[in-house]
């Protein structure tokens, strides 16, 4: 590099600047945030499984609170970014060694449109027992 | 920072944990929230854990989701350029972490399936 | 040709670090459609902004200078046309010899950013030091093969345009990026042997190579030469799994 010249600064602020890109940024972007929430709900689901060190007391009740619905609509979010990423993964791990990565732009939108019939069917699964 | 290889395994095993996560996981949420229409009691989870081939799949789970997030934060981590020595500080970190991850819930696992013989 | 009312906003400024730090300028002009964004930057240089500064040689696709973010998207400046810009169709590759059938009086507004991650040498034009020492360090030679089937890997003008579009090239400033990765490749293609592959394959292999790749596929979008960087990286990668798994380089490629 020559001398003399300005030397830039590392900019993450490029990862989440999505304006006039096109669906493999918005890929990437999903990706990106959904692998760190659910590393972050990891971090919390573990720790409030701790619960369970009080025996069956102490679980329950929190049990109980959970099933209430603020609770379930978070798990409807929980298992909508579940499915995002993980397909949305599987499709990185083939792409990601060439295998298909012409139609890189394809294979997101299949993921995202089995991710959607998935999330349709566990949303009616998780929802209906609160219903009775 | 020459280490070459080592980024190989480390990028299959993320591809790996993450094929694998699909199946885990999807068993998980189908044991924990689906197949008894309702969330799991104190009793159902105990008796889950004593269950050899539940304790495993559960452990399985367990050390494939440490690694597989604390690799990809790692990722993220060095996509924002980091020095050498600071590579390594954040290797030995995530390292650490994951370790106390994995003795967390494996204890957690063993002490309420009664594998630790107290209960 | 139509004439289009061309509002041009320019993000000007002295040699910095990056981008950032300029200002934005708007100058209005009336333009032909079939002009390139050269034509419009001469226009203005010869009226309103006498001291505008950006880079170009050729006019043609060849020369790889005139790189530009219009409307955040990276173009070459020479390849797109007012017409193209007033029929939103920023999109295709060029807008020469394409009538956009723009009604009479057509107005159109645009903006212009010198290229994202790169030091700016002042307004539009960038400084490509730090990206040809990228080049350098992958050995990229741009020699087209002799006699065997050549690979479409040449064809790269190292226009900076796929480095500007790399969401990890603006954050890891380490990172090789697109263009040196695919020309990697290209080096360990090519049937006349020059160069090194161990050095080629140590720079690809190493935590600022291969895999900073996210698979984002911007770089690919952005090319105007059809290189196709995004799938170079990923062969050069799947080479790199072979090679450790001690998978034989097969017939395949
Ligand atoms: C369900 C199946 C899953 C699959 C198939 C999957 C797949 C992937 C793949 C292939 C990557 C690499 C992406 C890249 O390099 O650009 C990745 C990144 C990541 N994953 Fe997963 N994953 C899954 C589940 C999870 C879970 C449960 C977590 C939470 C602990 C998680 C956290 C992350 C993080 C933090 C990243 C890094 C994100 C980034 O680099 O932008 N993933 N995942
Ligand atoms: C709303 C959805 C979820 C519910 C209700 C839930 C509930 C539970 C419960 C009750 C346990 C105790 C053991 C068992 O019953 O199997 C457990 C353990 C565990 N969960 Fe979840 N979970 C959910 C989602 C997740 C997700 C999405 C992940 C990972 C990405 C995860 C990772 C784990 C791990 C690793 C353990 C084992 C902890 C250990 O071995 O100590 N869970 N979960
Ligand atoms: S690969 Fe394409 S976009 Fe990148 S420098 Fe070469 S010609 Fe420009
Ligand atoms: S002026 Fe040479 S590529 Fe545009």
């Amino acid at each position: 590099m020559s001398e003399g010249e300005a030397r830039r600064r590392p900019d993450w602020r490029a990862w989440f600047a999505p304006r006039g890109r096109r669906t493999g940024m918005w890929a990437f972007v999903l990706n990106r945030i959904t692998g760190l929430l659910l590393l972050a709900y990891v971090f919390v689901h573990l720790a409030v499984l701790s619960v369970l060190f009080q025996g069956p007391a102490g679980y329950d009740r929190l049990v109980r609170w959970m099933s209430s619905w603020p609770f379930l609509l978070f798990d409807v979010a929980l298992v909508a970014v579940l499915l995002v990423h993980g397909l949305n993964g599987v499709r990185l791990v083939f792409v990601g060694l060439g295998a298909g990565s012409h139609r890189q732009r394809e294979w997101f939108w299949a993921a995202m449109a089995a991710a959607a019939a998935v999330f349709a069917y566990t949303t009616y699964l998780i929802l209906a027992p609160a219903w009775r | 920072m020459g280490e070459r290889g080592y980024s190989v395994w480390a990028w299959l095993l993320q591809a790996f944990t993450g094929l694998l996560l699909v199946v885990l996981v999807a068993l998980h949420m189908v044991a924990n929230h689906f197949a008894k229409r309702g969330l799991l009691t104190y009793r159902d989870v105990a008796a889950l854990f004593a269950d050899p081939y539940w304790l495993v799949l559960q452990l399985a789970l367990l050390f494939a989701v440490i690694y597989h997030g604390l690799n990809g934060l790692r990722a993220v981590i060095l996509d924002a350029g980091l020095s050498p020595a600071g590579a390594r500080r954040l290797d030995w970190a995530l390292f650490a972490l994951g370790a106390a991850m994995a003795a967390y819930g494996v204890g957690l696992a063993l002490s309420i399936g009664g594998w630790l013989g107290s209960r | 040709m139509a004439e289009v009312e061309l509002t041009v906003r320019v993000l000007r400024g002295p040699a910095r670090a990056s981008a950032a730090g300029g200002r934005y300028e708007t100058y209005t002009l009336r333009a032909d459609a079939g002009w390139s964004l050269l034509d419009v930057l001469e226009a203005l240089q010869a009226g309103p902004a006498p001291d505008l500064m950006y880079r170009h040689s050729c006019h043609h696709a060849s020369c790889g200078t005139c790189a530009l973010r219009v409307d955040g998207r990276e173009r070459l400046a020479c390849l797109t046309t007012v017409g193209q810009i007033a029929a939103g169709r920023l999109g295709e590759r060029t807008g020469h010899g394409k009538d956009y059938r723009l009604p009479r009086g057509a107005r159109a507004a645009v903006t212009l950013e010198p290229l994202r991650s790169f030091p700016v040498l002042g307004d539009l034009a960038a400084d490509f030091a730090e990206f040809f020492g990228k080049l350098d360090a992958v050995e990229a030679d741009l020699v087209a093969a002799r006699g065997e089937e050549a690979t479409h890997f040449e064809h790269c003008i190292t226009c900076g345009a796929c480095m500007s579009a790399c969401p990890i090239v603006a954050s890891d400033l380490e990172y090789l990026g697109p263009a040196p990765l695919a020309l990697a490749l290209r080096g360990l293609q090519d049937p006349t042997k020059t160069g090194s592959d161990a050095r080629r394959l140590a720079a690809a292999d190493q935590p600022h190579g291969v895999w900073r790749c996210h698979h984002v596929f911007e770089c690919t979008a952005a090319c105007p030469a059809g290189v196709d960087p995004g799938q170079a990286l990923m062969e050069l990668r799947a080479r790199l799994v072979r090679r450790r798994l001690g998978w034989r380089e097969g017939a395949r490629r």
